[in-house]
């Protein structure tokens, strides 16, 4: 009887040709869903409730008040918003020891007050204090 | 005499490597993806120009809507309880800062009482979230 001959066999190896694909595949998907979100803010430190309560010369403070019909008040004088930086600067030259108080009315929205933090960060004011207007 | 030339030289790029490079820039992307946690509520934060980069890692959000309502990680909560939530967030990082998102036509006693919370919670460390608008 002819004895058959088994064929030669290769031997047994997992195909690495798809690896890169794969990889690529998988980076795709990764460069696609990676969003590199940043958020902007206005950092403040409050005080603690701990905390003493300093005393100010009454000269030292400048008190803006944003008023809840869109208008601000330095120091009881009416203000345009984009004239309130100058004046600002101005007073903040003068006396390098202000400190700006900004009172917000209750009924005032929230943007009304973050519009004047925003003119007081910019004029460079580095002491200030927030607050609501209680008559 | 006739010299011939004894190399021909093949161009040819080397692809062998390219699955190593795909490999290493997938796991950069890998690493560096964040996926949002957080749904948080849909307010139109106020618009402002000095806002600066905040680190959002050491970030927990405190979100209230124009109706009012409050969530922090996606709890609602009464603005009397924010105070203990944050307290025992605190407890658990000392360093952390908390983005306030509040809608911009928030009216700003709300944003008092929210800030009032937050020093009992002795979170002092305050950002306002903002758009960042250019002039």
């Amino acid at each position: 009887m002819a004895r058959i001959k088994r064929p030669a066999q290769a031997p047994p190896e997992i195909s690495q040709a798809s690896t890169a694909d794969i990889a690529f595949l998988l980076l795709i998907f990764f460069i696609s869903t990676t969003v590199f979100e940043q958020e902007f803010g206005m950092q403040v430190l409050l005080p603690g409730l701990g905390g003493k309560s300093v005393k100010v010369k009454r000269d030292n403070v400048l008190t803006v008040r944003a008023g809840a019909d869109g208008e601000i008040y330095v120091e009881d004088a009416p203000t345009a918003l984009r004239e309130l930086r100058g004046v600002l600067e101005g007073r903040l030259e003068a006396n390098e020891n202000l400190i700006i108080s900004i009172e917000t009315e209750g009924d005032a929205a929230y943007q009304r007050m973050i519009d004047v933090l925003d003119e007081v960060k910019a004029a460079g004011a580095e002491r200030f204090s927030i607050k609501q207007f209680r008559g | 005499m006739r010299f011939k030339r004894s190399l021909s030289t093949k161009g040819s790029i080397p692809t062998g490597s390219m699955g190593d490079i795909v490999f290493l820039l997938l796991v950069f992307f890998m690493a560096t993806t964040i996926f949002k946690l957080e749904e948080g509520l849909s307010v139109t934060l106020p618009r402002a120009e000095s806002g600066m980069r905040v680190p959002r890692e050491r970030v927990t959000h405190v979100w209230m809507n124009a109706r009012g309502e409050i969530t922090i990680d996606d709890r609602f909560l009464m603005v009397s309880s924010v105070a203990n939530v944050l307290t025992q967030k605190m407890r658990e990082n000392p360093q952390l800062i908390v983005g306030l998102n509040v809608d911009s036509s928030i009216p700003y006693e709300r944003i008092d009482d929210l800030l009032m919370r937050l020093r009992e919670a002795n979170a002092i460390n305050v950002s306002f979230t903002n758009q960042v608008e250019t002039r």
